[in-house]
Protein backbone atom coordinates (compact mmCIF):
# COMPACT_ATOMS: atom_id res chain seq x y z
CA UNK A 1 0.00 0.00 0.00
CA UNK A 2 1.13 3.45 -1.16
CA UNK A 3 0.27 6.91 0.94
CA UNK A 4 1.02 10.14 -0.76
CA UNK A 5 0.92 13.41 0.87
CA UNK A 6 0.38 16.71 -1.09
CA UNK A 7 1.06 19.10 2.22
CA UNK A 8 1.20 22.95 2.36
CA UNK A 9 1.50 24.39 5.40
CA UNK A 10 1.93 28.01 6.88
CA UNK A 11 4.27 29.26 9.92
CA UNK A 12 3.96 31.84 12.56
CA UNK A 13 6.89 33.65 11.07
CA UNK A 14 4.38 33.57 7.96
CA UNK A 15 6.61 31.31 5.69
CA UNK A 16 4.47 28.73 3.74
CA UNK A 17 5.94 25.32 2.79
CA UNK A 18 4.44 23.52 -0.18
CA UNK A 19 5.81 19.37 -0.96
CA UNK A 20 4.35 15.86 -1.86
CA UNK A 21 5.97 13.13 0.13
CA UNK A 22 5.41 9.66 -1.13
CA UNK A 23 6.00 6.95 1.45
CA UNK A 24 8.82 9.22 3.17
CA UNK A 25 10.72 10.34 0.30
CA UNK A 26 9.44 14.02 -0.80
CA UNK A 27 10.15 17.18 -3.30
CA UNK A 28 8.92 20.68 -1.27
CA UNK A 29 9.66 24.45 -1.45
CA UNK A 30 9.62 27.16 0.77
CA UNK A 31 8.56 30.83 0.48
CA UNK A 32 8.60 33.93 2.26
CA UNK A 33 9.10 33.72 6.16
CA UNK A 34 10.28 36.56 8.23
CA UNK A 35 13.90 36.71 9.46
CA UNK A 36 12.37 36.07 12.97
CA UNK A 37 12.02 32.55 12.47
CA UNK A 38 9.01 30.67 14.45
CA UNK A 39 8.34 27.09 13.09
CA UNK A 40 4.71 26.65 14.71
CA UNK A 41 2.28 25.81 12.04
CA UNK A 42 -0.57 28.38 12.27
CA UNK A 43 -2.59 25.19 9.76
CA UNK A 44 -1.62 23.34 7.54
CA UNK A 45 -4.00 21.49 4.51
CA UNK A 46 -3.01 18.11 3.29
CA UNK A 47 -4.25 16.09 0.25
CA UNK A 48 -3.98 12.00 1.37
CA UNK A 49 -4.11 9.69 -0.88
CA UNK A 50 -3.81 5.80 0.55
CA UNK A 51 -4.27 2.55 -1.84
CA UNK A 52 -2.72 -0.31 -3.51
CA UNK A 53 -2.92 1.14 -6.88
CA UNK A 54 -0.94 4.49 -6.14
CA UNK A 55 2.70 5.07 -7.74
CA UNK A 56 5.34 5.00 -5.60
CA UNK A 57 7.45 7.77 -7.16
CA UNK A 58 7.05 11.33 -6.54
CA UNK A 59 6.95 11.98 -10.79
CA UNK A 60 4.52 9.43 -10.97
CA UNK A 61 2.81 10.22 -7.73
CA UNK A 62 2.55 14.65 -8.95
CA UNK A 63 0.85 13.08 -12.35
CA UNK A 64 -1.53 10.93 -10.46
CA UNK A 65 -2.86 13.87 -8.57
CA UNK A 66 -2.59 16.18 -11.44
CA UNK A 67 -5.15 13.59 -13.22
CA UNK A 68 -7.37 13.53 -10.47
CA UNK A 69 -8.49 17.22 -10.86
CA UNK A 70 -11.80 17.33 -11.14
CA UNK A 71 -12.20 14.66 -7.67
CA UNK A 72 -9.45 17.03 -5.99
CA UNK A 73 -10.75 20.18 -6.69
CA UNK A 74 -14.02 19.04 -5.24
CA UNK A 75 -12.60 17.48 -2.52
CA UNK A 76 -11.07 20.71 -1.32
CA UNK A 77 -13.86 22.51 -1.98
CA UNK A 78 -16.42 20.55 -0.03
CA UNK A 79 -14.29 20.55 3.12
CA UNK A 80 -14.19 24.77 2.22
CA UNK A 81 -17.94 24.18 2.48
CA UNK A 82 -17.78 22.31 6.04
CA UNK A 83 -15.74 24.32 7.27
CA UNK A 84 -18.13 27.74 6.96
CA UNK A 85 -20.29 25.75 9.33
CA UNK A 86 -17.69 25.29 11.53
CA UNK A 87 -15.48 23.26 13.39
CA UNK A 88 -15.82 21.00 16.00
CA UNK A 89 -14.25 22.01 19.57
CA UNK A 90 -14.23 19.12 21.44
CA UNK A 91 -12.25 17.55 18.78
CA UNK A 92 -9.40 20.47 18.06
CA UNK A 93 -9.52 21.99 15.14
CA UNK A 94 -9.15 18.93 12.56
CA UNK A 95 -11.33 18.46 9.50
CA UNK A 96 -11.20 15.84 7.49
CA UNK A 97 -12.79 14.99 3.33
CA UNK A 98 -13.02 11.77 2.48
CA UNK A 99 -13.54 10.33 -0.70
CA UNK A 100 -13.05 7.21 -2.49
CA UNK A 101 -11.31 7.50 -5.72
CA UNK A 102 -11.37 3.60 -6.27
CA UNK A 103 -12.71 0.43 -4.71
CA UNK A 104 -8.45 0.47 -3.95
CA UNK A 105 -7.45 4.15 -3.51
CA UNK A 106 -9.38 6.76 -0.97
CA UNK A 107 -8.41 10.37 -1.18
CA UNK A 108 -8.79 13.11 2.29
CA UNK A 109 -8.48 16.59 2.22
CA UNK A 110 -7.23 17.21 5.92
CA UNK A 111 -6.83 20.52 7.78
CA UNK A 112 -5.77 21.30 10.74
CA UNK A 113 -5.05 24.69 12.25
CA UNK A 114 -3.94 27.07 15.95
CA UNK A 115 -7.54 27.59 18.26
CA UNK A 116 -6.68 31.24 16.86
CA UNK A 117 -7.83 30.64 13.05
CA UNK A 118 -11.09 30.44 12.94
CA UNK A 119 -13.09 28.28 10.54
CA UNK A 120 -14.32 31.07 8.21
CA UNK A 121 -10.78 31.82 8.18
CA UNK A 122 -10.01 28.13 7.55
CA UNK A 123 -12.12 27.56 4.52
CA UNK A 124 -10.96 30.85 2.78
CA UNK A 125 -7.57 29.20 2.96
CA UNK A 126 -8.92 26.28 1.77
CA UNK A 127 -10.55 27.84 -1.26
CA UNK A 128 -7.85 29.80 -1.86
CA UNK A 129 -5.67 26.59 -2.39
CA UNK A 130 -8.69 24.98 -4.00
CA UNK A 131 -8.18 27.55 -6.68
CA UNK A 132 -3.95 27.57 -7.02
CA UNK A 133 -3.15 23.99 -6.36
CA UNK A 134 -2.16 22.63 -9.69
CA UNK A 135 -0.03 25.61 -9.90
CA UNK A 136 1.27 24.73 -6.07
CA UNK A 137 1.76 21.63 -7.24
CA UNK A 138 3.35 21.83 -10.64
CA UNK A 139 6.26 24.22 -9.00
CA UNK A 140 8.09 21.17 -7.79
CA UNK A 141 10.12 20.11 -8.01
CA UNK A 142 12.03 22.98 -9.66
CA UNK A 143 11.70 25.21 -6.62
CA UNK A 144 12.54 22.81 -4.49
CA UNK A 145 15.20 23.85 -2.20
CA UNK A 146 16.21 23.96 1.69
CA UNK B 1 5.80 11.06 7.83
CA UNK B 2 6.34 14.61 7.34
CA UNK B 3 8.83 16.79 9.27
CA UNK B 4 6.08 17.73 11.67
CA UNK B 5 6.99 18.33 15.56
CA UNK B 6 3.62 17.30 17.85
CA UNK B 7 3.93 19.67 20.80
CA UNK B 8 3.54 18.52 24.27
CA UNK B 9 -0.38 20.19 23.99
CA UNK B 10 -0.93 18.23 21.07
CA UNK B 11 0.26 15.25 23.15
CA UNK B 12 -1.67 15.94 26.32
CA UNK B 13 -5.18 16.86 24.70
CA UNK B 14 -4.91 13.40 22.29
CA UNK B 15 -4.38 11.30 25.42
CA UNK B 16 -7.08 13.09 27.64
CA UNK B 17 -9.62 12.95 24.61
CA UNK B 18 -8.53 8.85 23.82
CA UNK B 19 -8.85 8.53 27.65
CA UNK B 20 -12.23 10.00 28.18
CA UNK B 21 -13.96 7.91 25.73
CA UNK B 22 -12.42 4.36 27.07
CA UNK B 23 -14.17 2.75 29.65
CA UNK B 24 -11.60 0.86 32.03
CA UNK B 25 -8.24 2.05 32.64
CA UNK B 26 -5.91 1.96 29.34
CA UNK B 27 -3.23 -0.35 29.11
CA UNK B 28 0.33 -0.21 27.22
CA UNK B 29 -1.25 -1.38 24.49
CA UNK B 30 -4.26 1.27 24.38
CA UNK B 31 -1.12 4.01 24.60
CA UNK B 32 0.70 2.53 22.13
CA UNK B 33 -2.15 2.57 19.79
CA UNK B 34 -3.36 5.96 21.00
CA UNK B 35 0.57 7.26 19.78
CA UNK B 36 0.19 6.09 16.44
CA UNK B 37 -2.94 7.08 15.99
CA UNK B 38 -2.23 10.84 16.69
CA UNK B 39 0.87 10.23 14.79
CA UNK B 40 -0.94 8.64 11.34
CA UNK B 41 -3.70 11.96 12.17
CA UNK B 42 -1.19 14.59 11.92
CA UNK B 43 1.40 12.62 9.19
CA UNK B 44 4.40 13.25 11.69
CA UNK B 45 5.82 10.81 14.54
CA UNK B 46 8.59 13.41 15.53
CA UNK B 47 8.94 14.86 19.35
CA UNK B 48 12.15 16.76 20.69
CA UNK B 49 13.27 16.11 24.70
CA UNK B 50 11.61 18.59 25.91
CA UNK B 51 8.62 17.64 24.92
CA UNK B 52 9.11 13.94 26.17
CA UNK B 53 10.28 15.87 29.73
CA UNK B 54 6.96 18.07 29.88
CA UNK B 55 4.57 15.11 29.12
CA UNK B 56 6.20 13.16 31.82
CA UNK B 57 6.24 15.98 34.10
CA UNK B 58 2.71 16.09 34.19
CA UNK B 59 2.15 12.70 35.09
CA UNK B 60 0.62 12.03 38.82
CA UNK B 61 1.26 8.50 39.82
CA UNK B 62 3.86 5.71 38.82
CA UNK B 63 1.29 3.73 36.73
CA UNK B 64 0.45 7.01 34.99
CA UNK B 65 4.11 7.67 34.67
CA UNK B 66 5.04 4.16 32.40
CA UNK B 67 1.79 4.50 30.61
CA UNK B 68 3.23 7.86 29.62
CA UNK B 69 6.37 6.26 28.95
CA UNK B 70 5.06 3.72 26.04
CA UNK B 71 3.08 6.34 24.49
CA UNK B 72 6.38 8.69 24.70
CA UNK B 73 8.32 5.70 23.01
CA UNK B 74 6.07 5.66 19.49
CA UNK B 75 7.06 8.65 18.46
CA UNK B 76 10.48 9.74 17.39
CA UNK B 77 12.80 11.82 19.48
CA UNK B 78 14.45 13.70 16.51
CA UNK B 79 17.17 15.03 18.16
CA UNK B 80 17.93 11.96 20.40
CA UNK B 81 18.60 13.91 23.74
CA UNK B 82 21.38 16.03 22.25
CA UNK B 83 20.56 19.89 22.49
CA UNK B 84 23.53 21.56 21.40
CA UNK B 85 24.81 25.38 22.10
CA UNK B 86 23.45 26.23 19.09
CA UNK B 87 19.81 25.58 19.86
CA UNK B 88 20.20 27.21 23.70
CA UNK B 89 21.33 30.45 21.62
CA UNK B 90 18.05 30.33 19.60
CA UNK B 91 16.27 29.81 22.95
CA UNK B 92 17.87 32.85 24.79
CA UNK B 93 17.10 34.48 21.41
CA UNK B 94 13.61 33.59 21.70
CA UNK B 95 13.08 34.44 24.96
CA UNK B 96 14.42 38.12 24.33
CA UNK B 97 11.56 38.82 21.99
CA UNK B 98 8.61 40.54 23.75
CA UNK B 99 5.42 40.25 22.35
CA UNK B 100 3.29 43.36 21.65
CA UNK B 101 0.82 42.35 25.20
CA UNK B 102 4.00 41.72 27.01
CA UNK B 103 3.33 38.26 27.23
CA UNK B 104 5.99 35.80 29.54
CA UNK B 105 7.58 33.50 27.30
CA UNK B 106 7.89 29.90 28.11
CA UNK B 107 11.09 27.87 28.07
CA UNK B 108 9.60 24.67 26.75
CA UNK B 109 7.88 26.70 24.26
CA UNK B 110 11.09 28.43 23.45
CA UNK B 111 13.49 25.62 23.59
CA UNK B 112 10.84 23.22 21.30
CA UNK B 113 11.25 25.62 18.66
CA UNK B 114 15.15 26.42 18.71
CA UNK B 115 15.37 22.58 18.10
CA UNK B 116 13.09 22.29 15.51
CA UNK B 117 14.12 25.44 13.62
CA UNK B 118 17.87 23.09 14.05
CA UNK B 119 16.21 20.02 12.82
CA UNK B 120 14.34 21.43 9.57
CA UNK B 121 10.70 20.79 11.26
CA UNK B 122 7.75 22.73 11.81
CA UNK B 123 5.61 22.40 14.87
CA UNK B 124 1.83 21.74 14.89
CA UNK B 125 0.41 23.21 18.40
CA UNK B 126 -2.89 23.87 19.44
CA UNK B 127 -2.57 27.75 21.09
CA UNK B 128 0.07 30.25 19.86
CA UNK B 129 1.30 30.11 22.97
CA UNK B 130 5.10 31.57 21.88
CA UNK B 131 5.77 35.15 21.11
CA UNK B 132 5.29 36.84 17.74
Amino acid sequence: MSNIVFFRQARMDGGIRTGIDVDGTGWEYYEGGSDEHDPALVWYLDLRAQGDDLPDNLDDARQWLLDQESLVTATYRKLAERLEVGMDPDVWPLTVENVQTTSRVSLAAVCSCMRRVSARQMSRTVQEIAEHWKEYLTRLPQMQHQ
Amino acid sequence: MLKRVLDTCVLVAYWRQRKTSQTGEPTVADVERWARELAAIHQGKAIVTPIHVEFLAGTRDSSEQRLAESYLAEFDTIDKGDIPKQDWDETLRLARRIPPKGKPRDLGDCLIRAIAKRLKHEVITIDAGFPK
